[in-house]
């Protein structure tokens, strides 16, 4: 195991992501995962495993706010993100191993188990892990800075990178007493309930019956051979309120 | 949020990314050159305050466009990775404007259309021939004096102040037509293309759904007819 400098070398990942066009990056340790279900822990994806450098893409805010609108933009603009956010996770895992770690790029979406109903690594709870923000009553990632217009890329590695701490604050609960919980009344196929269970197999039932024929509306349509996407829990946290990040 | 930037240093950096990326053609078009569209598809109506359209175009690989219909499973495979390509480009020209603080939605390059009016909810060719990149012709393609037919488009609605491209000089169709004798007319194998009637899309669409794609897509076509395009090769 090659030793350095941690912080050094962490400002040269950063730099590399920011070099990319990502908007946020963090890095959570290994430890912070011990509450992950059974084999949905970095380790169990790479035994060496000491941290997951978490990267954090803005989407483009006014595609959001036109929802249901613009929904053929807003599913458009997903599945780019997803090629945007697989060539960064991929770029990020040939510059880690030509550095001499190693490491696994997480797929920015793609498949999940039915039982549990969860993708084999969590994109979102990474991004917790590493302090870019907290899982809001959407069960979204909600951040300081974008609320849940966001899109998430992680790689997991074994190179000591310094990790970014975990946010003190958590912005979901700052701004409930704006928003009133706007989430749970714009979800078309109420899915989320105010305590902020979402009940994920009504979610996907909504894709496949309302918007997963050949006919949206007046339209006839074809995306990448997908399913058209809701949105509205994403279009309903956007930022509410001044919460910032702390600087260190 | 809004930042002042100088319309021309927008306008060049858009330029740019898009050339880096392998535009082959870009132009921009003030909102107003579309509002003779018909109501709900006009860019006015896609994002409230549209300023601009930023039209871009992505030419075709000519010999495989040449050997249709030998050649049409390659046709179509470079149709939808073109597909993807615009898409891509339109999301970074998108993100960046986003990130210099402006509102900005982008079209699909491909996907969807209204069923009764059988046209997007921003039509490409439009926006297109009104940012100057050419005119539509008598096969309803955008035709262009460097690559005749042989593009595929993509479009960005934006309320950016942008440098506004010259409009095109209307009747490159009808003076090729001297040269062409509407050879688009002719190999149209369910003749929708005419001068009298004008294009008639719905035949077009069920030549492709019932004899190019039948059982494969219902509404959108796999494989593509790709006749009209092999037409236009441009004639100067």
């Amino acid at each position: 195991m090659k030793i350095s400098n941690d912080g050094r070398f962490t400002k040269k990942v950063f730099d590399f992501l920011k070099s990319m066009d990502v908007d946020l990056v963090g890095i959570a340790p290994e430890e912070r995962f011990e509450e992950a279900p059974p084999d949905h822990k970095p380790k169990d994806l790479l035994p060496s495993a000491r941290c997951v450098v978490v990267g954090v893409l803005r989407q483009i805010p006014s595609v959001v706010d036109s929802l249901p609108e613009n929904r053929f933009s807003y599913t458009q603009q997903h599945h780019v993100f997803n090629k945007i956010l697989d060539d960064i996770g991929f770029a990020l895992s040939r510059f880690l191993e030509e550095e001499g770690y190693e490491s696994i790029h997480i797929s920015s979406e793609g498949y999940y188990e039915i039982r549990p109903f969860i993708a084999y690594f969590s994109h979102r709870h990474a991004a917790v892990m590493a302090g870019l923000g907290e899982l809001g009553i959407n069960n979204l990632l909600v951040t300081p800075e974008f609320g849940s217009r966001v899109r998430i890329i992680s790689v997991i590695t074994d190179a000591p990178l310094k990790p970014t701490p975990r946010l003190e604050k958590h912005p979901c609960k700052e701004w409930q007493g704006k928003c009133k919980k706007i989430c749970v009344k714009m979800c078309p196929a109420e899915c989320i309930s105010r305590e902020g269970k979402l009940n994920k197999i009504r979610c996907r039932f909504y894709h496949y019956e309302t918007l997963g024929s050949y006919l949206y509306g007046n339209y006839v349509f074809s995306l990448d051979r997908a399913n058209l996407l809701c949105g509205m829990c994403v279009k309903a946290c956007g930022k509410w309120g001044d919460f910032q990040r702390k600087e260190k | 949020m809004r930042v002042n930037k100088n319309k021309k240093t927008l306008s060049q950096n858009i330029t740019r990314i898009l050339k880096d990326m392998g535009a082959s053609k870009i132009g921009i078009a003030p909102a107003e050159r579309l509002k003779k569209a018909p109501k709900g598809f006009r860019p006015t109506d896609i994002l409230s305050g549209a300023k601009n359209v930023i039209a871009i175009a992505v030419s075709q690989i000519p010999s495989v466009v040449d050997n249709v219909p030998a050649a049409r499973f390659t046709f179509s495979q470079q149709y939808h990775v073109i597909t993807r390509k615009l898409d891509d480009l339109a999301m970074a020209v998108s993100r960046f404007l986003d990130k210099e603080g402006f509102s900005t939605v982008q079209i699909p390059a491909d996907g969807f259309y209204d069923r009764q009016s059988l046209r997007a909810h921003l039509y490409h060719e439009e926006a297109a021939a009104a940012a100057g990149l050419g005119e539509i012709g008598l096969n309803n393609m955008l035709i262009t004096p460097e690559y005749g037919a042989r593009l595929q488009l993509v479009t960005i609605v934006t309320d950016a102040p942008l440098e506004a491209s010259p409009e095109f000089k209307k009747g490159l169709c009808k003076r090729w037509q001297k040269k062409c004798h509407q050879v688009c007319a002719k190999m149209c194998p369910v003749e929708c293309i005419s001068e009298k009637e004008g294009f008639r899309k719905e035949l077009c669409i069920y030549y492709h759904n019932k004899f190019l794609s039948e059982g494969l897509h219902i509404y959108i076509p796999n494989v593509l007819c790709g006749l009209c395009v092999k037409a236009c090769k441009g004639f100067d």
